[in-house]
């Protein structure tokens, strides 16, 4: 398939979409519009990193607040994660990031941490409205990414493309009409110019998480609500799924429980231990590389 | 195809004394090292109740009940006959009992191949299986992206951009 790409940044990280080469013109500039639109809109609603965004104003104030119709999804989905990781996958880890320095200025420069609330004590939402119970700040890094990944490929696939990829920051989903598959490195945690496998997916997403990226000082960007630690037993890990929200979600769950525990999902996965050991549930379509 | 083979040739030639059933079992037991040891010692707990919330609840491997070897030649001093053994191990659930095959071969007293081979009959043992014969895999070792074909990389190190030159700028200002 000969393709065409685009490039730009976004929500703090690089994205690349290729679409195909015989695309006319005038829809390649209406999809690259419609593609910034959408995810400017989810940044504004969803972004602890900006100022003008929902989620900062319900930082600051308890009350009511509109949020998109899709957040309905999302926050669902947080939900079911946070009762079946014991509270460890949590938004409201949010205070927990900007005390360890992981703040909008990215200060990286911890102070003193608090355990995050409990989520009934906070959240009321009843879409589309939310009642912040009590001003808190909400995280949607482990899943939001994702999540905007099949929003804007959800756009995609509804402008009749045949094929697309959308990449953000090595979190992807690829479609194709037809039945080729995509091979996806599995790049190694300490060495970018390495792979330690290879993954093949077809109108699938995979998502990876890694704790040795966004790494300062102690922490690195997967804390721990329990331990106010960064987790340390698990170095990296991949997933594959129907859809990049629940491939980018489980990967960070991973962190945190086994992955029998998420079994009620649909999905297969690799992981990397600290001391670089291998476990792969046994549908994981394609190679890792093992002594 | 070539595992199939080496199975089919295994049952060929099934059949061995009691002693090797022995050593056989202690080899399986070193091969799965000590994720099997943990799985044993709490077999108690996962038999009576094998609840996805348990630490521990992967299979444990119970009493061997079958065994059969291929390929043996002999070999100087060896402790262990060279060839390809099968063990079939069984574990009761509370759903009954479950059976899982592990294959291993031993050249001069190293075992350089080992496969584990999912046979449960429901789904919940088989996903308890599977996230068992996932968990004994061995150190990962990398590959140069260049000698790979690709079309794309996941966990992509160019991620995090902003946060990246933050943190580069702070390391510039630690050391001046």
């Amino acid at each position: 398939m000969q393709t065409t790409s685009f490039k730009f940044e976004a929500i703090g990280t690089h994205w690349q979409i290729d679409i195909p080469q015989n695309t006319d013109p005038s829809k390649l500039n209406s999809i690259i519009e419609k593609t910034t639109d959408i995810i400017e809109d989810f940044d504004k609603a969803y972004s602890r990193f900006r100022a003008d965004s929902i989620v900062t104003q319900m930082a600051h104030k308890k009350g009511k607040y509109l949020l998109p119709d899709n957040a309905k999804a999302l926050l669902a989905f947080y939900k079911e994660l946070y009762e079946l990781t014991d509270h460890s996958f949590t938004p409201l880890i949010g205070q927990v990031l900007v005390d360890a320095g992981y703040d909008a200025a990215y200060s990286l420069t911890p102070k003193k941490l608090y355990h995050p609330p409990i989520w009934e004590d906070v959240i009321d939402y009843d879409p589309p409205e939310i009642i912040m119970k009590k001003p808190a700040l909400l995280d949607f890094g482990a899943a939001g990414k994702g999540y905007l990944i099949d929003i804007v490929s959800d756009f995609l696939k509804k402008e009749g493309l045949l094929y697309f990829c959308v990449d953000a920051g090595g979190d992807i989903f690829y479609y194709n009409k037809n039945k080729e598959k995509l091979r996806v490195g599995l790049e190694h945690p300490d060495n970018p110019s390495q792979v330690i496998g290879v993954a093949t997916i077809h109108n699938q997403s995979i998502c990876a998480s890694a704790g040795n990226r966004r790494k300062w000082g102690e922490f690195h960007h997967i804390m721990d609500p329990h331990t106010l630690s960064s987790t340390h037993q698990i170095k990296a890990t991949w997933v594959i799924a129907d859809t990049a929200l629940l491939a980018d979600a489980i990967a960070t769950c991973l962190f945190f429980v086994e992955a029998k525990k998420l079994q009620k999902y649909h999905f297969s996965y690799a992981l990397i231990d600290k001391d670089n050991r291998l476990e792969a549930s046994k549908n994981f379509p394609g190679e890792i590389f093992t002594q | 195809m070539e595992e199939e083979a080496k199975q089919e040739s295994a049952q060929r030639t099934s059949g061995g004394s009691g002693k090797i059933i022995g050593i056989i079992v202690i080899v399986v037991i070193l091969a799965l090292g000590g994720f099997l040891y943990e799985q044993r010692a709490t077999q108690k707990s996962t038999e009576t109740a094998m609840t996805p919330q348990k630490k521990v609840s992967a299979p444990s491997a119970g009493p061997t009940t079958a065994i059969s070897q291929s390929v043996m030649s002999p070999s100087a001093k060896s402790q262990f006959k060279d060839g390809t053994y099968t063990a079939e191990g069984d574990y009761i659930t509370h759903v009954g009992q479950k059976h899982i095959k592990v294959t291993i071969t031993i050249k001069n007293d190293i075992i350089t191949n080992s496969d584990v081979v999912n046979e449960a009959d429901d789904p919940y043992s088989e996903r308890m299986q599977d996230s068992f014969i996932g968990g004994y895999k061995s150190m990962v070792i990398g590959k140069d992206i260049t000698q790979v074909h690709l079309g794309k990389v996941a966990l992509s190190s160019l991620t995090p951009n902003g946060f990246n030159s933050a943190l580069q700028a702070i390391e510039q200002q630690a050391k001046s």
